[in-house]
């Protein structure tokens, strides 16, 4: 599409972009800043850098290192659980006629439409009652939910796409229920479960809400990490807190490479 | 029904849909309706509970007496009060029962006073950040969509790169960037465009603060479901509309907004569902400043009572639920068509 208006309505338009490119990565800068730079960031001490002493204060710091290891475990768990539950959910949804698949379908998309802290304590609450305590496995749960509904919309909106002639053509050669769904709706929804699955590890790995209130006192990185980045001069906490925005980076440059397009 | 079935087979039909009744129901309706009846949900201990425990106390400090006298008069007289109290608990112990519980709406009552006030500034609060992050966001989502392929990708990949960090550690960045001692402030000093960083004290300073780091932290949630939106529009459309001499303005009210309209909504809906319930962000910025999820989380504290953090979850759902009706009615749209967006193979 050609610019629209005249060349001082561009150079505005391109001087506003710029300026909320800036906007929107200094903060991710300020974040990784700490590993690269030795005197600027989070209240960094002017006079020696951070990132050695800071990734051995993080290595000596088993709050830290604990709450770092319990994300990415909670990460890997939320991914392993939301993408089969959103892939169900989809083709379920997808295949129920109209009239029946609403209902389900305004539960299913309910994690979404409510903020992480009633998720997270409404499965602190449910499984107290049975007996379960407070810990990850509920993070996982609470923070899961949240995740498939998300993948669902995903996978979804591939389906939707999805030219119903295929399948139908294939059942009148006579292929199965299940070699249709291998064959032909898998390979149309796999390009959206790379990204699918990012997007879950990456907002499971950082959230707070949802995940501090179903884990109770169990640390994720994050739960450790906010009471002390209001502190002051914590050079592991300054580190810690610079591995998500890496890892944002990294996700971010995996979504360009192989999500160019898709989902 | 029948449908699904015939698409599916029973043998992979069956358990999908078990799969997912189950999600539903473990994920989402019982955990809501545990928090629904909890709220409603009063127990009080028995009296004799309390009192039980009192005498306990008191026979300890007896016991701890008793050994720190050697007077074989006082220790006498403790013996004595050690037999009394012991009768005393045998017989309450003979009453004691079970906590009992009521059905009761105090905890919503509760809710009505100062902490129902805090519930009116989270909304206005959030409908703010969900008003300011669709303007500023929808050029960006315009440009992201759509203009040159460079300018495109570069805006596309900034805001990647903010929805790839979860909202907490993006609002801890900027609040590091504003700090007086922060990025900004050093780089904007080192530059020389900037005589003392205390200049930037207006985003750290109470309330001040707030708003600018709340729209920060939500903004991707406001600009990709735009972005999604946008990036089907037709161009020939647009073509077609200043062939035939519709002016930018025109252009944009006529064809390109109506048809971002359902991300327009999506992006209402989760930027407001997710600033009105936000805790860990709004902490982050949080310098005097309280918010509901902050009365939510406080009462999540309080382990023994679980209503009132019951019935504040309860109310903030409710709020959510409402906002989202209210939206969708306000577009006229329904929720499965702005989040399915099944126009686009059309």
């Amino acid at each position: 599409m050609r610019e629209e208006g005249g060349g001082a309505a561009r150079l505005i338009l391109n001087l506003y972009l710029s300026l909320f490119i800036l906007w929107l990565l200094l903060p991710v800068v300020a974040l990784v800043a700490p590993l690269l730079l030795p005197s600027t960031g989070i209240s960094a001490d002017a006079t020696r850098g951070f990132a050695p002493q800071g990734f051995s204060a993080l290595i000596a710091d088993p709050d830290l290192l604990g709450g770092l290891l319990a994300s990415l475990g909670l990460g890997a768990a939320v991914v392993a659980l939301s993408l089969p539950l959103g892939l169900a959910g989809a083709l379920t949804i997808h295949r129920l006629g109209t009239r029946a698949s609403r209902g389900l379908f305004a539960v299913l998309v309910l994690p979404i439409l409510l903020p992480g802290l009633v998720l997270g304590l409404s499965t602190s609450l449910l499984w107290r009652e049975v007996g379960v305590d407070d810990g990850i496995h509920l993070a996982v749960l609470a923070r899961g939910g949240q995740t498939a509904a998300f993948a669902m919309l995903l996978f979804l909106a591939r389906l939707d796409r999805l030219d119903p002639r295929f399948e139908e053509a294939a059942v009148d050669l006579g292929a199965s229920p299940g070699l249709v769904l291998r064959r032909i709706v898998w390979p149309h929804l796999a390009p959206a479960a790379p990204i699918a699955a990012l997007v879950a590890f990456v907002h499971a790995f950082g959230d707070h809400d949802t995940v501090a209130l179903a884990a109770g006192s169990a640390p994720t990185l994050i739960a450790t990490l906010l009471p002390r980045l209001t502190i002051g001069v914590d050079p592991a906490a300054a580190v810690a807190a610079a591995i998500p925005a890496v890892l944002a980076l990294a996700a971010a440059g995996t979504w360009l490479l192989v999500g160019r397009d898709r989902a | 029904m029948a449908e699904f079935f015939r698409a599916l087979g029973l043998r992979l039909g069956i358990p999908i849909l078990l799969l997912v009744a189950v999600c539903a129901a473990v994920s989402v309706v019982a955990p809501l309706a545990t928090t629904a009846v909890q709220s409603l949900r009063v127990t009080a201990p028995s009296t004799v509970a309390d009192e039980i425990a009192r005498l306990d106390e008191e026979l300890e400090t007896v016991r701890r007496d008793w050994e720190h006298t050697a007077e074989p008069e006082r220790r006498a007289d403790l013996d004595r009060r050690t037999r009394l109290l012991g009768t005393r608990l045998q017989h309450l112990e003979r009453q004691r029962t079970e906590p009992t519980t009521h059905w009761s709406l105090d905890a919503y009552t509760d809710l009505l006073g100062p902490r129902g006030a805090v519930l009116g500034e989270s909304i206005a609060l959030a409908l703010a950040v969900t008003l300011i992050a669709l303007v500023v966001g929808y050029p960006v989502a315009h440009a992201a969509a759509d203009g040159s392929p460079v300018r495109a990708r570069l805006v596309f990949a900034a805001l990647l790169v903010a929805f790839a960090l979860a909202d907490p550690l993006r609002a801890w960045g900027w609040a590091a960037t504003v700090d007086p001692d922060g990025l900004l402030a050093r780089s904007l000093v080192g530059l020389g465009l900037l005589d003392a960083p205390r200049a930037l004290a207006l985003f750290h300073g109470p309330r001040t603060a707030l708003l600018p780091v709340m729209v920060y932290a939500h903004l991707p949630m406001a600009v990709l479901p735009m972005w999604v939106s946008l990036r089907t529009l037709d161009r020939s459309l647009v073509e077609a509309a200043r062939d035939l001499g519709a002016s930018p303005l025109r252009i944009q009210t006529r064809i390109v907004l109506p048809h971002a309209l359902p991300g327009i909504v999506v992006g209402a809906i989760v930027t407001f569902v997710f600033a009105v319930g936000a805790y860990a962000v709004p902490s982050i910025a949080d310098r005097g400043v309280d918010g509901f999820g902050a009365v939510v989380w406080r009462a999540t504290a309080d382990a023994t009572d679980r209503t009132s953090a019951a019935a504040a979850t309860v109310v903030l759902a409710l709020v959510c639920l409402l906002a989202v009706h209210g939206i969708l009615r306000l577009f006229g749209r329904r929720l499965g068509d702005v989040v399915r967006r099944r126009d686009r193979h059309a």
